[in-house]
């Protein structure tokens, strides 16, 4: 065995390897299953939030109907593909941190097919909601998360917390990046006994790629107050809700970092210390004053390494664990291939090994071997 | 292979009360073949020869030549390849490396065909009288037996070069003058210099000198 080598001397001080390596680790797997939490909340909330905008520009009436006028001069405009009557619902989804509403679109029957393909989702299972029935398709990790399956009802006429209006029966399960859902335009029509369906809400669907310039005619619409939900509003939101959470994190994120590279490196320093008569030796031998150092950097940095690596398995084992025995099932979907779950957790080592290699140089900046093997003399 | 000292000085200052002078203006040759006794009670300086001697440390005045090249005039890194490759020292306390068995040990200066060094390591603990297994660590050991690693780790990479400190001090006089005989058997391709302020180990030296408060008794 090399007599460098670190694994000659963690074999024989074990306790100062797990010193050393389980906070790395620890640290490792905490900060990416936080992280990993809180990412597919948020990415959660974007599929249903942004994502779904990306196919339309909506316009609801908010005390006033929308004024005839205002909707023709949209359906004339240039970027105007079609202009569909619609009612915007919403139900309720958890995710791990927070509530997120999910869009019903009240359409008919054409609209309601050509919203999907534009939206990119189709049906996996059941069917599409009949012309007039009080039937409702919802997306499947929609369904999974409020624990329904084809042919439950919901509502609030059968329960008083669900935010969507009236009763339904689910006859389809959706798939697709978009959270969303669909219920027949026919039956509000009837139970509220609406002949002009457009003056309580539009939605807009863009000439292709010309939703931007789109949103940007309806912006300047008088509106009268009627409410806009567009692309850049609620991608704004999303922002600034998502902004929140992760200045939380952030903090979160640089305490754990800094805790444990001053705990690492102080243990380094520590350790280190302890070997400097060992140190001393090999360089009366003949060893490098150079090599013993560069050797112990790189014991710090191998170390390091190796206990970020067996936190990120070890973390995604777990989070692939639970993925497949509750998250998929429970509607939450974990996000785990994002940069994002992992860049935090891939600075735990980044940090230590940076903290360790100052701590050592200071050592060793300073280590004078005549001296500390006079001290024996 | 000659080493020169010549007027060889170290003066270590010291905080209050007069400087202790360690070695004084001490003049030495030593040949491939020479056994250099140095006899001297403790504090004479005799640790403080061999390391400047060894390029360990740097003399206040005077100088050491190696083969008539002043080792003041080499950088660290060339002395400390010098040491690795051509020098064997026995420090007074064995410092032996406590993580790793007493076979790693004794190969800590080998850097090229280990398998044949330990082969060597092997054959050096069977002369020295080591009769313990290798892959036990120092600490297993008792104080003679670490001195006698010690000396097979000075001796493993056939130095032409030996720096000798109390080689002898932790040991039964028959187990001293084993290390001796092991000792003066490398002469004939090695010089050394053995301190020591035990007469009776020198009995093979070619040259014995007395070293009383850093001078050497004419
Ligand atoms: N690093 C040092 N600082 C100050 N004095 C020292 C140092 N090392 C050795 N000395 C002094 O130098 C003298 C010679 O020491 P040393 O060479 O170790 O003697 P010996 O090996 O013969 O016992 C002693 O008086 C000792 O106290
Ligand atoms: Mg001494």
């Amino acid at each position: 065995m090399n007599p460098l080598s670190a694994l000659a001397y963690y074999r024989c001080f074990r306790k100062r390897l797990l010193l050393l390596f389980l906070p790395v680790m620890l640290c490792v797997m905490v900060l990416f299953l936080i992280q990993a939490v809180i990412v597919s909340s948020i990415q959660l909330e974007h599929r249903a939030f942004v994502v779904t905008r990306k196919a339309y520009t909506s316009i609801q009436a908010k005390g006033k109907p929308i004024s005839l006028d205002t909707i023709a001069a949209i359906r004339l405009h240039e970027n105007t593909a079609r202009v569909a009557p619609c009612i915007l619902s919403h139900t309720e989804i958890t995710s791990l941190l927070s509530r997120i509403g999910v869009r019903v679109y009240l359409l008919g029957d054409p609209d309601m097919r050509l919203l999907m393909e534009r939206m990119d989702v189709s049906l996996v299972s059941g069917r599409l909601p009949a012309a007039g029935s009080d039937e409702i398709v919802l997306h499947d990790v929609v369904a999974r998360n409020k624990g329904l399956a084809v042919g439950d009802r919901l509502g609030s006429d059968l329960d008083p917390s669900e935010t969507l209006l009236g009763a339904y029966t689910l006859v389809g399960l959706l798939e697709g990046d978009a959270l969303c859902g669909f219920a027949s335009l026919e039956n509000w029509q009837t139970v509220h006994d609406v002949a002009v369906p457009e003056e309580y809400g539009i939605l807009v669907m863009p000439q292709p790629g010309r939703l931007a310039a789109l949103n940007q005619f309806v912006a300047y619409l008088p509106l009268s107050g009627n409410e806009l939900s567009s692309l850049p509003v609620s991608t704004a939101t999303l922002t600034e809700s998502a902004n929140r959470i992760y200045l939380l994190l952030n903090t979160v994120f640089v305490a754990v970092l800094l805790i444990n590279a001053i705990c690492v490196s102080f243990l380094t320093y520590l350790f280190t210390l302890s070997r400097s008569r060992e140190f001393a030796v090999l360089n009366a031998i003949g060893y490098s004053r150079r090599a013993i150092f560069q050797r112990s950097l790189l014991d710090v940095l191998i170390l390091n390494l190796l206990a970020a690596a067996t936190g990120l398995l070890f973390s995604l084992l777990v989070a692939l664990g639970l993925q497949a025995t509750f998250f998929l099932a429970a509607g939450r979907p974990l996000t785990l291939l994002s940069l994002q779950v992992w860049l935090p957790a891939l600075c735990v080592p980044l940090a230590s090994v940076l903290a360790e290699m100052v701590a050592i140089r200071s050592i060793f900046s300073r280590l004078d071997p005549m001296q500390l093997l006079d001290q024996d003399a | 292979m000659q080493l020169d000292a010549f007027e060889l000085s170290l003066v270590y200052p010291v905080l209050s009360g007069p400087p202790v002078v360690a070695l004084d203006h001490v003049n030495l040759t030593v040949r491939t073949g020479d056994l250099i006794g140095v006899l001297g009670p403790s504090g004479s300086g005799k640790s403080t020869l061999l390391y400047l001697l060894a390029g360990l440390k740097k003399p206040s005045s005077g100088a050491v030549f190696l083969d008539n090249q002043d080792l003041a005039s080499h950088n660290d890194d060339e002395l400390e390849r010098r040491r690795l490759a051509s020098f064997g020292f026995i420090f007074q306390r064995h410092y032996l490396l406590p993580h790793l068995d007493l076979l790693d040990n004794i190969l800590l200066p080998v850097q090229h065909n280990r398998p044949q060094a330990a082969e060597k390591a092997r054959q050096l603990a069977g002369e020295l009288g080591l009769d313990v297994d290798l892959k036990r660590r120092p600490h297993e050991l008792s104080v003679g037996q670490r001195q006698l690693v010690a000396v097979a780790r000075a001796l493993i990479n056939d130095p032409v070069l030996i720096f000798a400190d109390e080689p002898t001090a932790s040991l039964d006089s028959e187990t001293g003058l084993r290390v001796m005989d092991c000792l003066a058997r490398q002469l004939h391709r090695a010089g050394m210099v053995v301190v020591t302020h035990d007469f009776k180990i020198l009995h093979q030296a070619t040259e014995i000198h007395q070293l009383r408060d850093g001078r050497i008794l004419a």
